[in-house]
């Protein structure tokens, strides 16, 4: 892959997207929501309250040896609503949120919809691209803190069914130490993963030249192009923001 | 080389086709037309088992009971279908294209075949070029070699004409003639019967999945006048 | 949990199928290709993030506790093994896997090529689906194994060079058997049979334009990622019914 070129490419369709803003179809805003939130949002639960067991297990790996009960809620918490949380769900979506935009897409431009939409003299960007980005970002955002709540609502689960330790005692170490910038950066975190998953997946799915299996390629494309900037983008917002919100 | 159609019922969501009975005996065509959504493609589809439908069809001595589908390969196997959108493979050359149904039954002179079925439809240039390659009517035309090349007792037209210039509509109606004259039956969906009535042994016109007329293409022709001046 | 029934349908049709016409090879050898390297990157670097996460967050939470984290090496192997590395590995092969099988096959069957397939004489069970399951139950373990090797990998090195720690804890199999090692790979094998099934039976099911394809690759890695948590889960359970945790 030519990293200028594609920079650029990407580069042009977050502007068009954004230049598009005012002019969107509301139709297709209100469908991208529809599909990807509310669908998603329950899976995004699961993986949330799975992901919200599997890091108490882990974290009690440490503090359970030394019988430090009275800090794992607190200490996984925070894991799960700066880290592992947005991160969880992110990858999540990238792959079907992202993954069924490249797919959708990539058959509009194999069928030739798209060039007919250029023909017609509507903007691809502005009808196709803007639409299903905004719905990403917001869908991303809606189920931030509902998933943030399920994770950590896992965790108790685990604590108690596996560790034995009381819901009571889980709670009270949450409330003494996660704060409120903990939870913001998860947020901040989940709606750029939300754009970056949006614009990647819509650049895939466009950018599709050939038949079936250029749409898979396509797809898996997308999907590990946005595995992949999401770890970049975690760890880059991690590194500015870490505990400076 | 023939079709025999007893009952047919097709079950789409929107619509209920049928019942439906007809023969295309050898040689013969049935054209049905009608205006899009009508149900040709779904007739088509339903008459090989890939639409839901209950009834019997009986190709070439291979009868199925619709309902539960034992021996539909060896029905389709008598047939050869061309498909609205080409439905061509799209890893493969339209060589290879046209190759596969040879390859898979192996037969003997399939390179004669081949090229002789990629001539008749004015795409021999073409032939090592891929489906994504090539303009909708080439495809199309693709599509239409493919089917020639198995030369099938029965043939399922869908759209023959739609996306080909005059001239190359004239080459597939005539292809399709000689077909006829060869004995084989057809069966040929359109949106507009015009290029084709001199073809038709019968016809079937239909609208929003209800049948508006069956038999005679004269007969049919004015029955169902109103809807071929709305085409 | 609802698509068992006809993902367990589907396999029985596509071995009956294989059985009477046999297995494409060189179908099989390009799924191989395929599935594997579109998915190997993005294991490599999950969990070569995730290894590093891993001592990241053991020096984080870790530290107060137990003051060298090199203790907490063997047991973080153990649990990757047994079920971090099956998971993430797995949670990763669904979404890229089911997504992409799911994509490539829905555009066939929008695009009637499925139709055309059988008309000319072909079958998409045996000519489409089992070489994706072959190279599944092929695939998976491999990938298992390069997941672990660099997620352990990367722990030793973060922790060397990162933590001034002793990095050979991390990959230090002190507290992991043989036994665990067959679990984990047992687990990703049959992981890799499920996930192109789930891709499949979406993708086969696709009609209805670009966005019936768009919802098939969602189906597809919705379904493959809840059969691997699926598999995951009932290990779990068994394992613990027979004692063996």
């Amino acid at each position: 892959m030519n990293s200028l070129a594609a920079f650029g490419q990407l580069s042009l369709v977050a502007a068009r997207a954004l230049m598009a803003g005012p002019r969107l179809w509301g139709r297709e805003l209100m469908r991208t929501l529809a599909r990807f939130g509310t669908g998603s949002l329950v899976i995004a639960i699961c993986v949330a309250m799975a992901t919200g067991a599997i890091i108490v297990l882990e974290t009690a790996a440490y503090t359970m040896s030394f019988g430090a009960r009275d800090i794992l809620g607190g200490m996984a918490s925070i894991s799960i609503l700066r880290e592992f949380g947005p991160l969880m769900v992110a990858l999540v979506m990238s792959g079907w949120v992202g993954a069924s935009n490249t797919a959708e897409l990539g058959n509009l431009t194999l069928g030739g919809q798209v060039s007919a939409l250029r023909g017609l003299g509507a903007d691809p960007y502005e009808v196709l691209v803007a639409p299903r980005l905004l719905g990403t970002v917001l869908a991303m955002a809606l189920i931030a803190l509902p998933a943030d709540f399920a994770a950590v609502l896992g965790g108790v689960a685990a604590a108690r069914i596996v560790l034995g330790v009381e819901p009571a005692m889980f709670f009270h170490s949450i409330d003494q130490w996660v704060k409120l910038r903990d939870i913001l950066e998860g947020l901040l975190k989940t709606v750029c993963f939300g754009a970056a998953i949006g614009l990647l997946s819509s650049r895939s799915g466009l950018s599709t030249r050939g038949g079936a299996r250029a749409v898979g390629r396509s797809v898996a494309t997308s999907v590990v192009q946005s595995v992949v900037a999401v770890l970049i983008l975690d760890f880059a917002i991690t590194a500015l923001v870490g505990g400076r919100l | 080389m023939s079709v025999h159609v007893r009952e047919l019922r097709i079950d789409v969501p929107g619509f209920g086709l049928g019942p439906l009975s007809f023969d295309v005996e050898n040689g013969q065509a049935l054209l049905v037309f009608g205006p899009s959504r009508a149900g040709k493609t779904a007739l088509l589809k339903a008459l090989v088992g890939f639409a839901p439908a209950r009834g019997q069809v009986r190709v070439e001595g291979a009868e199925v009971d619709l309902a539960k589908p034992t021996g539909i390969d060896a029905l389709r196997s008598h047939a050869g279908m061309v498909f609205q959108n080409d439905a061509l493979f799209d890893a493969l050359t339209v060589r290879e294209n046209v190759a596969e149904p040879l390859r898979r039954r192996r037969i003997s002179d399939a390179g004669i075949r081949i090229t002789q079925a990629l001539n008749d439809v004015g795409l021999l240039d073409a032939a090592n070029k891929l489906p994504e390659q090539l303009s909708g009517g080439m495809r199309k035309r693709a599509g239409l070699a493919r089917a020639f090349a198995m030369d099938p007792a029965v043939l399922l037209v869908d759209e023959p004409l739609a996306g080909l210039d005059p001239g190359t509509q004239k080459r597939i109606a005539s292809l399709l003639a000689a077909a006829r004259a060869r004995g084989r039956a057809l069966v040929i969906a359109v949106a507009d019967p015009a290029p084709l009535w001199g073809l038709a042994d019968s016809a079937l016109a239909l609208e929003d999945g209800r049948i508006v007329a069956h038999g005679k293409p004269d007969d049919v022709r004015r029955a169902a006048a109103p809807l071929l001046g709305a085409a | 949990m609802f698509q068992l029934g006809a993902m367990l349908l589907l396999l029985r049709t596509t071995l009956r199928r294989v059985f009477a016409r046999g297995l494409p090879l060189h179908e099989l050898a390009r799924q191989l290709h395929e599935m594997g390297n579109r998915t190997l990157p993005l294991v490599l670097v999950g969990l070569g993030c995730f290894g590093a996460a891993l001592v990241a967050h053991a020096d984080h939470e870790a530290k107060p506790i137990v003051q060298d984290i090199v203790v907490v090496g063997p047991p973080a192997l153990h649990l990757l093994t047994r079920e971090l590395g099956p998971i993430l590995v797995g949670g990763l092969a669904a979404l890229q896997l089911g997504s992409m099988i799911a994509a490539e096959l829905g555009t066939m069957a929008e695009g009637e090529q499925l139709e055309a397939l059988v008309m000319t004489g072909g079958d998409p069970y045996a000519e489409l689906v089992a070489p994706r399951l072959v190279a599944g139950v092929l695939v998976m373990p491999v990938l298992f194994t390069a997941g672990l090797a660099m997620a352990a990998l990367c722990a030793r090195l973060t922790a060397t060079y990162v933590y001034g720690s002793d990095g050979a804890a991390w990959t230090d199999a002190l507290m992991t058997s043989r036994g665990d090692f067959v679990y984990g790979y047992a687990k990703a094998a049959i992981m890799g049979l499920a996930i192109p099934l789930a891709g499949s039976l979406h993708g086969l099911r696709a009609r209805g334009g670009a966005s019936a394809v768009g919802a098939a690759t969602t189906a597809g890695a919705v379904t493959s990622f809840l059969a691997m948590m699926a598999i995951d889960l009932g290990a779990a359970a068994l394992s613990a019914a027979l004692g063996a945790y």
